[in-house]
């Protein structure tokens, strides 16, 4: 072997020295999540129950031993009474996922609900003192705070459904994009420094809350939840008390928006989803402010009219006893005049205040022409709790309408106003079987006492 | 070539003996750290679950006073609870649920809501602590040591000392007979009976002792020490207690007066209550016809200020003396007397002994108390014998917003010759100010 052939061999050998000198001792990495459970190992009926309703069902995971990781760390929160868990999430399952179970299928479901629910007992404070009843995180986690002051009152249940529904709005947002004409309705006013925009600014701008007018996707969010949970009613309301055309123009646009956003981004029925949770609310947590009573004595809505000629009727039916007074005032009108053969139009109920009254028919002669207006005045007396609603005439007035209205008193006071006032009436949603679309665009009133007398008609703003 | 090979060679050699001098691990202990944390967690949970007559646990709190547990763990992470933050909490057990777990050591957790949460809870409605931080106590501790029959724990945020000590087969007999309360209610009408209550020190002289057995976060579950020196000055001494069934354990290893270091109050028999120091020497509690020391005497050593907190009106006040404190709260909306309106204020008298100062101080707040502004007036005094104060401005009202509200009660301090008395409501002592000239106008403020 050659000097140069074996120094070549040196330095091959070196190479590899040198190279596997620099192999490192193997190192055991530090394995504690073991010893590091985020859940106790009990196995109550409780563990079970939200085993096989969340976990098993859904993989949701619910958390309610108290963990700091959870939280925010400079916060002080408490873990929750162990008894409200189970109805807490009971209103979590009802308010929230059976609604979009039943309208946008399981699956759906199980493909989009945030994976972890974790629950404390106190409020949890910011710096400044504001407490928190829910906040949400990466899509991934709600957490729900203030349990051990749980309550089935609606404004306990309503103000962490309301989080739910939003936090998940924006899970969905994440999964398919938000509408981009959504972004432009109020793009100028969107103001990050959401804090210092006091609430009648954002109304009068078009936002539900203050706290929308920080970004469309919060704005998004807001609107998708105040429309499920707070009702169409508030949002119908909210519109109308906004100080601006353009706010109130706003409204609607997002409303149309998140509407379409549901129907065309999700396949799913917004107004069944809406209508599902509504009477969630209404029914089971006997919520007021989504009734119609409630908002049959605020005035929100001006008219109810009937015509038992309508479609609607032949659908949804018409209760003998006031249809026997309806014909039978319709048959007034008609015998009248028996050239011009007037026929009853409508009748229409305008609720001037929630104090008074007025009972106008349209009638036209059946050659067409003009429509004449006779209106009736009569005194309401709602009770605020019940809505149970008492009619009472009062005077008529020197109006046209009401002079007009002159031509049939005899008949009227024997027919509608007789069964006007000589019964009691009870408001609700009416009638009962309209599909979701139309869910607060009718009403009506029964009789207390019979509900299956009634009468209805499509409510206007 | 030759050089360039040699030098490579060198190069080559120099790196690979390098190479080898790296350090290999090792380990500094002879198990890895997730053994050693599984040893501890095992360690504590151990002790607590083999504690057949369970433990009890003493805890002070950060801003509150002190508490007492009784506690029981089994293997199934469920603990059973007594406490004495209420007669109820004393009386009736509760089962909440715990688990140990890794943290900056063996971590335990009371992780669903029981006696010792009321501590902790930041909403004032649980057990009256301060909105956003309770008692500052802690819901989760971290496995400090075990001594004898003693296991100590720290808070993990609050860093308050956890300590439990097992119980007899007796005491556990006591706790769960319903028994904790009876204590409880026995040191409370001792000092019921015993308003004047006092100890003789070692030097011969009677030091007043006086516990607050109520729960507020300012001045409740404290007792204090103090006596007057032979200059005719007063020293005093104060800290947090916590009842066990068989005494009031005296938190923060002591109450030290005159070096004396007092770590609990015991029954010497039945009727008999006594202190005992960290020497085991024991000073029997007596009641004095009048009260040992006169609050005026105090200022300074055992009590720094007076406090009224915002729109409260304590016991013992007059309606007179309402309406001057009220004038200060009412108004704090007031935009006629005020530049802004504030949702928050309280008022506080300090003391300063050393200059013979009194500094009124009205505080007020736009979020709520969590930070605000300070209008402050300071009066100079003097005292007579009998301790009848009279006040005199020393600087006019200065800094903050509220100069303009505070005209009531500052009119009252420099225009009335003041004197100062306890009034005692139930468990909780204030202080009361009184005026010499206009008698029916008395405010009481906590002591502090």
């Amino acid at each position: 072997m050659s000097i140069k052939i074996f120094f070549r061999l040196c330095v091959l050998f070196l190479l590899f020295a040198a190279a596997g000198s620099c192999k490192k001792e193997h190192f055991e990495p530090v394995e504690i999540s073991g010893l590091n459970p985020d859940e106790a190992a009990s196995n109550t009926a409780l563990d079970q129950w939200l085993k096989t309703t969340f976990l098993d069902e859904y993989n949701i995971d619910v958390i309610y031993h108290y963990h700091r990781y959870y939280h925010e760390n400079d916060r002080n929160v408490s873990p929750p009474k162990v008894e409200t868990v189970q109805p807490m999430m009971t209103t979590v399952l009802d308010g929230y996922i059976q609604p979009y179970r039943e309208v946008a299928g399981v699956t759906f479901v199980r493909n989009n609900v945030p994976r972890e629910f974790v629950l404390y007992g106190s409020t949890s404070y910011d710096a400044q003192n504001i407490g928190y009843a829910g906040t949400a995180s990466g899509g991934v986690r709600v957490n729900l705070f203030g349990l051990n002051n749980f309550s089935l009152s609606p404004g306990f249940v309503t103000s962490r459904l309301n989080v739910i529904h939003h936090e998940f709005t924006h899970i969905l947002n994440q999964r398919f994009l938000m509408p981009p004409d959504f972004k432009l309705i109020t793009n100028s006013s969107y103001k990050a420094t959401w804090t210092s925009t006091p609430l009648d600014t954002a109304h009068k701008y078009g936002y539900v809350s203050s706290y929308a007018s920080q970004n469309p996707t919060e704005d998004f969010a807001e609107v998708t939840s105040s429309l499920l949970v707070k009702g169409q009613s508030w949002y119908d309301n909210w519109v109308k008390t906004s100080t601006s055309a353009a706010g109130q123009a706003a409204l609607r646009a997002k409303e149309s928006s998140v509407v379409n956003y549901f129907a065309s981004s999700l396949n799913v029925d917004f107004r069944a989803l809406q209508k599902k949770v509504q009477l969630y609310i209404k029914d089971v947590l006997k919520d007021p402010s989504v009734t119609f009573p409630y908002w049959f004595y605020q005035n929100l809505y001006k008219t109810m009219t009937i015509n038992l000629e309508d479609q609607l009727y032949a659908t949804y039916g018409s209760p003998a006893a006031f249809a026997t007074a309806y014909n039978q005032f319709k048959g007034v009108i008609l015998a009248l005049d028996p050239v011009g053969k007037y026929h009853m139009d409508y009748l229409q109920f305008l609720f001037n205040s929630n104090t008074s009254l007025t009972v106008r028919a349209a009638f036209t002669a059946a050659a067409g022409g003009s429509q004449y207006l006779a209106d009736y005045n009569f005194a309401m007396q709602i009770n605020q709790t019940t809505g149970v609603t008492t009619i009472t005439k009062v005077a008529q007035g020197t109006t046209v309408n009401n002079q007009n209205a002159a031509l049939f008193t005899a008949g009227f006071t024997s027919s509608i106003q007789q069964y006007l006032t000589s019964n009691t009436f009870t408001p609700d949603w009416l009638p009962i079987n309209t599909p979701a679309s139309m869910y607060t665009k009718t009403g009506g009133f029964s009789q207390t006492g019979l509900p299956s007398n009634y009468f209805y008609g499509p409510l206007g703003l | 070539m030759k050089k360039i090979n040699s030098f490579l060679l060198i190069a080559l050699l120099t790196t690979a003996f390098a190479g080898c001098r790296k350090l290999s691990y090792v380990a500094a202990f002879d198990q890895t750290p997730q053994e050693r944390m599984a040893e501890q967690i095992k360690l504590v949970q151990d002790a607590l679950t083999t504690a057949e007559n369970g433990w009890i646990g003493v805890l002070p709190t950060g801003i509150g006073g002190g508490y007492g547990f009784y506690m029981t763990f089994d293997n199934a992470q469920f603990v059973n609870m007594y406490a004495d933050l209420l007669d109820s909490s004393a009386t009736k057990v509760r089962q909440s649920q715990y688990r140990i777990k890794a943290d900056m050591g063996a971590d335990l957790v009371f992780d669903t809501y029981t006696y010792i949460s009321l501590l902790n809870d930041p909403d004032n409605s649980a057990f009256g602590g301060n909105t956003k931080d309770g008692f500052k106590s802690d819901i989760d501790f971290i496995y400090d040591h075990i001594q004898g029959d003693s296991i100590i724990f720290i808070g993990k945020r609050y860093r308050q000392p956890f300590s439990l000590v097992k119980a007899t087969a007796a005491q556990k007999a006591r706790y769960q007979n319903g028994e904790y309360v009876t204590a409880i209610k026995a040191f409370k009408k001792f000092f019921t009976d015993n308003p004047n209550a006092y100890i003789t020190l070692d030097n011969g002289s009677k030091a007043a002792v006086e516990p607050n057995f109520g729960n507020s976060v300012i001045a409740g579950k404290r007792i204090s020490l103090a006596t007057i020196l032979s200059d005719g000055t007063v020293t005093a001494a104060s800290g947090k207690f916590a009842f066990t069934i068989d005494d009031m354990t005296f938190l923060d290893s002591s109450v030290t007066l005159l070096g004396t270091k007092f770590i609990k109050a015991a029954w010497k028999n039945a009727t008999t209550l006594a202190l005992y120091s960290s020497t085991g020497k024991e000073y029997i509690i007596n009641n004095n016809p009048v009260p040992v020391l006169p609050l005026y005497k105090l200022w300074g050593t055992r009590y720094i200020a007076l406090y009224s907190n915002f729109k409260t009106i304590y016991p013992g006040t007059t309606t007179s003396g309402a309406d001057t404190l009220n004038y200060f709260y009412n108004n704090l909306t007031n935009r006629t007397l005020l530049i802004a309106s504030f949702n928050f204020g309280s008022l506080k008298l300090n003391w300063d002994i050393v200059n013979k100062r009194l500094r009124l101080d009205g505080f007020s707040s736009q979020n709520g108390g969590t930070s605000g502004w300070i209008t402050s007036i300071t009066y100079s005094y003097t005292v007579d014998n009998n301790g009848v104060f009279t006040f005199t401005v020393q600087s006019p009202a200065t800094g903050g917003y509220v100069a303009a509200i505070m005209t009531k009660l500052d009119n009252f301090i420099r225009t009335n010759r003041i004197t100062f008395d306890y009034y005692k409501d139930i468990n909780t002592l204030y202080g009361k100010m009184t005026s010499v000239d206009n008698p029916s106008t008395e405010m009481t403020f906590v002591l502090q």
